[in-house]
C-alpha cells in the first residue's frame, strides 16, 4: 500500500509507471534444466534480483510424468515428479515473485507418434493441465509440510502453431496438405478447460502462445509447415465453434521484432498488432480480448532461431521503447522478457552468459520495482 | 602494379572453367568445401515502411558438378543485425561441404558460425556480443571439430576446440579453451592439424604448432627462419606456409613446403597482392587482373580477368574468384558479381581443403 501511495504521488510528477500498466515479467529458460535444489535456488535469486514479481515459467510435461499415471488427475499420483517444480514456484513465491506456467512437451506415452513436439490427446493433455492447476491452487499440500503456492496463470502448450513445439502443423487429407495444429490445439482447449476450472476457478485460462511467424503461411506444404499466427488464430476460432464464447480467458503473443519496436514492419510486431486483435476480439464476449505479450526480447548476438540480433546498448535502449509501446495498447495485460541470461541459442538476456549484467539488466529492474499491479494482477 | 615471378612459366588462361552471377556489388568472401562453393554477401536492404536499415550477410552454398557450377543454390546462414555494417567474413570449409563463416562487421565481435548441423543448420560457436568480446582470428575444421583462435581484450590469445556431433536424437557439443603458447603473436593462421603464428616481438618469426586428436600441442613446435621483413599476411596447411613479406624494396610472397619447410619466393613486387588463399599445396593469388597459382616448382597464370576482384579461394585442386563486372541488362548499366571456379593446373597428389582471404 506503501509502495502504492508513493508511486501515485510520482506518477504526478511521471516518474512512475500508471496503474493499470501491463506487469513486467521475465522468463528463465535455463532454470528447468536445473535438477539440485541449490542449481534452482541460483536461478531464482537471479529472477529476483531483477525486480519483477511475476515469472513465465515452461514446465515439461515430460519431465513431470515420464510413465502414464494411473489416475492422471490426481497430482499425487506416484508416477508424477513434481520435485523441481514445486523447488521453482515455491521458491518464487518466497521471494515475492507469482508464476504464469506454460506447459512444454508430449510424454511418449500421451500421443500416437511418441515425439516431444507432438499434440498430446486432448484427454491425456486435459488430464495433466488440471493435475497442474489443482496441485498449483494454493490449496494443495506440500510435501514436508504447509501448502504449495498458487499459480496465476496456465496456458496448456507453448507456440501451438511451430512444428518444434507442435506436431504435426499440417496432415494430408485427399492428396492434399491441409493445417492440422489449429484443430489439435482447440480439442485440448476444449478438453482443458473444464479439468482447470474445476481444480482452481481463480486460475486465468490462457491460449495462443503463438510463435512469432508471419501472418499467413501461404498453404501447408508439409507436416512441418509454420502456420502464420492469424491464419493459426482465424482457423482455432473456426475449429472451437466461431463463437464469443471461447474456453480462455487470455491470449498470449510472442513478439520478436526485427528493427526497432516502434518501426519493426514484418508480423508480429507491435506497428500491426491490431491486424491480430481484430481476430482475437471476436473470440472476446466484449470485443476485448485481453493480452500478454508472453515473449518478447532482442538478442545481442547471432541466434540460429532468430537470424537477427543488435547491440546491447540498442538491447537497452529498445527494451525501453518496448515497454511503453506495451503502455500504450490498453489490451495488453502483461509483458515478459525472453530471457533472463544468455545461451548460445538464445543470447537475448539480462545477463551475458558469464553472469555479468548488459545495459538493459539496469533499465528492467527500473521497469520491474515500479511496477504497480493492478488488482486483476494481484499476486495469488 | 611491377611484378615478377620466380620460376613462372607463361601459360594460356585455364580450360576448365565455370562461373555464375550474382546481383549487384556486395562485399564478398568464397571458399571451397567439398562439392561447393562456399560464398558470403553481405548487403544492407533498407525496411520499408519501417524506414530503417538492416545489415545482413547470407551465406549460401553453390553446388559444384565435378569443377563446374551448377544452377542450384542452398541457403545456409542469414546473419542480420541493426548493430552495424556487416562485411562478410572469412570462411574455411572442408572436404564435406562443411564451413566455418567468422561473420564480421562494425560494432559487433567476429561471430564464428558452423555450418551445418541438422536442426538448426547453424551453430554460433561464441554467442558474445559485447563491443570488448574475445575477438576469432583463426579458424580452421578438423574433422568433427572446430578450432579457432580467440584474442582477449587483455591481447593475450586463446585456442578452442569445439566438438560438434550431430548424431539423430544424440547432438553433443564440447566448447574446452586453453591459453595459446608463447608470446602474444602479431599474426594467426590455422589450417586443418595446424596453427601458425607470428611473434610480435620482430614479426619476422613464424612457429608452428601441431593440432591433434583435439588438443593443442606446442610441443611439436617447429619454428622457421625469419624472415627477412615483417609477416603482413599468413596462411597454412599440414604441408605448406605462406607468407607474404614486407621487405624493404617491396613485397615478397613466399611459401616453406614441408617437410623440411624449404623457403621459396613465388612472387616479388613493390604493392601488396590484393588477395592470397593457400591450401593443401597451392598458392592462389591475384596480381593485378590475373589469378596465378603456384604448385610446388611451379607458378603461373591461372586466369586473366577484366574486373575487379574481390574475393579468391582454393580447396588445392580448384580455385575460385569474384570479378565484378558492369553488363548491359535490357540496354541498361548493371552490377554484377561473376563467382568464377577453375580447375589449378597440374593438381597437387594430396587434395585436402580449406578457405580464402
Amino acid at each position: 500500500m506503501k509502495r502504492l501511495v508513493m508511486c501515485l504521488v510520482l506518477f504526478v510528477v511521471g516518474a512512475c509507471p500508471a496503474l493499470g500498466a501491463p506487469v513486467l515479467a521475465i522468463e528463465d529458460d535455463l532454470i528447468f534444466h536445473q535438477t539440485t535444489p541449490a542449481g534452482i535456488t541460483a536461478r531464482v535469486d537471479r529472477i529476483a534480483s531483477t525486480g519483477v514479481k511475476y515469472a513465465r515459467l515452461g514446465l515439461d510435461w515430460t519431465h513431470v510424468a515420464p510413465t502414464r499415471p494411473a489416475t492422471p488427475d490426481n497430482p499425487a499420483d506416484p508416477a508424477y515428479d513434481w520435485n523441481r517444480y514445486d523447488l521453482i514456484i515455491r521458491g518464487l513465491r518466497d521471494r515475492g515473485i507469482a508464476v504464469m506456467v506454460t506447459l512444454n512437451g508430449t510424454p511418449p506415452w500421451a500421443s500416437t507418434s511418441g515425439q516431444w513436439s507432438a499434440a498430446p490427446r486432448p484427454a491425456d493433455g486435459a488430464a495433466f493441465a488440471g493435475a497442474v492447476a489443482l496441485r498449483y491452487n494454493g490449496a494443495f499440500p506440500a510435501p514436508g509440510g504447509g501448502v504449495l503456492p498458487a499459480i496465476k496463470t496456465l496456458s496448456v502448450r507453448n507456440e501451438p502453431n511451430i512444428y518444434l513445439f507442435t506436431s504435426p502443423q499440417c496432415k494430408r487429407v485427399g492428396g492434399r496438405w491441409v493445417p492440422a495444429s489449429p484443430q489439435s490445439y482447440a480439442a485440448l482447449l476444449k478438453a482443458s478447460e473444464p479439468k482447470i476450472r474445476a481444480a482452481n476457478p481463480k486460475l486465468v485460462i490462457v491460449a495462443g502462445e503463438t510463435g512469432s511467424t508471419s501472418a499467413e503461411s501461404g498453404g501447408c506444404k508439409n507436416a512441418i509447415t509454420t502456420i502464420g499466427t492469424i491464419e493459426f488464430t482465424r482457423l482455432l476460432h473456426k475449429a472451437l465453434g466461431g463463437k464469443r464464447k471461447v474456453p480462455f480467458d487470455m491470449w498470449a503473443q510472442h513478439i520478436y521484432p526485427v528493427g526497432p519496436p516502434d518501426r519493426a514492419a514484418f508480423f508480429p510486431s507491435w506497428r500491426n498488432l491490431p491486424d491480430l486483435t481484430k481476430v482475437l476480439n471476436k473470440m472476446h464476449p466484449n470485443n476485448r480480448m485481453p493480452l500478454i505479450i508472453a515473449e518478447t526480447g532482442y538478442t545481442t548476438s547471432y541466434s540460429p532461431y532468430h537470424r537477427y540480433f543488435v547491440s546491447e546498448a540498442q538491447q537497452a535502449q529498445w527494451l525501453d521503447l518496448t515497454y511503453k509501446l506495451a503502455t500504450k495498447n490498453k489490451q495488453i495485460e502483461a509483458v515478459v522478457w525472453f530471457n533472463i541470461q544468455d545461451h548460445r541459442n538464445w543470447p537475448a538476456g539480462l545477463f551475458r552468459a558469464d553472469g555479468t549484467t548488459k545495459p538493459a539488466f539496469d533499465r528492467f529492474r527500473s521497469i520491474a520495482l515500479s511496477n504497480v499491479l493492478s488488482p486483476k494482477w494481484a499476486l495469488p | 602494379m611491377a611484378a615478377s615471378c620466380a620460376g613462372t612459366a607463361a601459360a594460356p588462361a585455364v580450360a576448365v572453367r565455370s562461373e555464375r552471377l550474382i546481383s549487384d556489388w556486395p562485399a564478398v568472401s568464397l571458399a571451397l568445401s567439398g562439392k561447393n562453393v562456399v560464398l558470403a554477401k553481405s548487403t544492407a536492404p533498407r525496411i520499408v515502411p519501417g524506414g530503417f536499415t538492416v545489415f545482413r550477410t547470407d551465406t549460401v552454398r553453390f553446388p559444384l558438378n565435378g569443377d563446374r557450377l551448377t544452377r542450384r543454390t542452398i541457403e545456409d546462414i542469414i546473419f542480420r543485425t541493426s548493430a552495424g555494417r556487416t562485411t562478410a567474413g572469412p570462411i574455411a570449409g572442408d572436404t564435406t561441404g562443411r564451413y566455418i563463416i567468422v561473420a564480421t562487421g562494425s560494432n559487433f565481435p567476429p561471430q564464428p558460425i558452423f555450418c551445418c548441423t541438422s536442426e538448426p543448420r547453424d551453430l554460433p560457436l561464441e554467442p558474445d556480443g559485447r563491443p570488448d568480446a574475445p575477438t576469432t582470428v583463426a579458424a580452421a575444421l578438423d574433422g568433427p571439430v572446430a578450432r579457432y583462435v580467440l584474442r582477449n581484450p587483455d591481447g593475450t590469445h586463446a585456442f578452442v576446440n569445439y566438438w560438434i556431433s550431430d548424431a539423430p536424437g544424440q547432438p553433443f557439443h564440447q566448447r574446452i579453451s586453453r591459453p595459446l603458447a608463447g608470446e602474444r603473436p602479431a599474426l594467426v593462421a590455422m589450417g586443418p592439424g595446424i596453427v601458425a603464428t607470428v611473434d610480435a616481438a620482430t614479426g619476422r618469426s613464424i612457429h608452428l604448432a601441431t593440432t591433434s586428436t583435439g588438443s593443442y600441442d606446442p610441443s611439436g613446435d617447429e619454428v622457421l627462419p625469419p624472415q627477412p621483413g615483417t609477416v603482413s599476411r599468413l596462411h597454412v596447411t599440414r604441408t605448406m606456409v605462406v607468407a607474404l613479406v614486407r621487405t624493404a624494396s617491396g613485397y615478397e610472397l613466399v611459401r616453406h613446403d614441408a617437410p623440411t619447410w624449404t623457403r621459396t619466393v613465388i612472387w616479388r613486387g613493390t604493392r601488396a597482392p590484393g588477395l592470397t588463399a593457400a591450401s593443401d599445396r597451392t598458392v592462389a593469388f591475384i596480381n593485378g587482373t590475373t589469378v596465378m597459382q603456384s604448385v610446388p616448382g611451379r607458378t603461373r597464370q591461372l586466369l586473366r580477368l577484366r574486373g575487379k576482384l574481390t574475393a579468391l579461394a582454393t580447396d588445392g585442386r580448384r580455385v575460385t574468384v569474384a570479378e565484378r563486372r558492369t553488363v548491359l541488362v535490357r540496354r541498361k548499366k548493371t552490377r554484377k558479381t561473376a563467382i568464377i571456379v577453375a580447375s589449378v593446373l597440374q593438381p597437387p597428389g594430396v587434395y585436402s581443403a580449406g578457405g580464402g582471404s
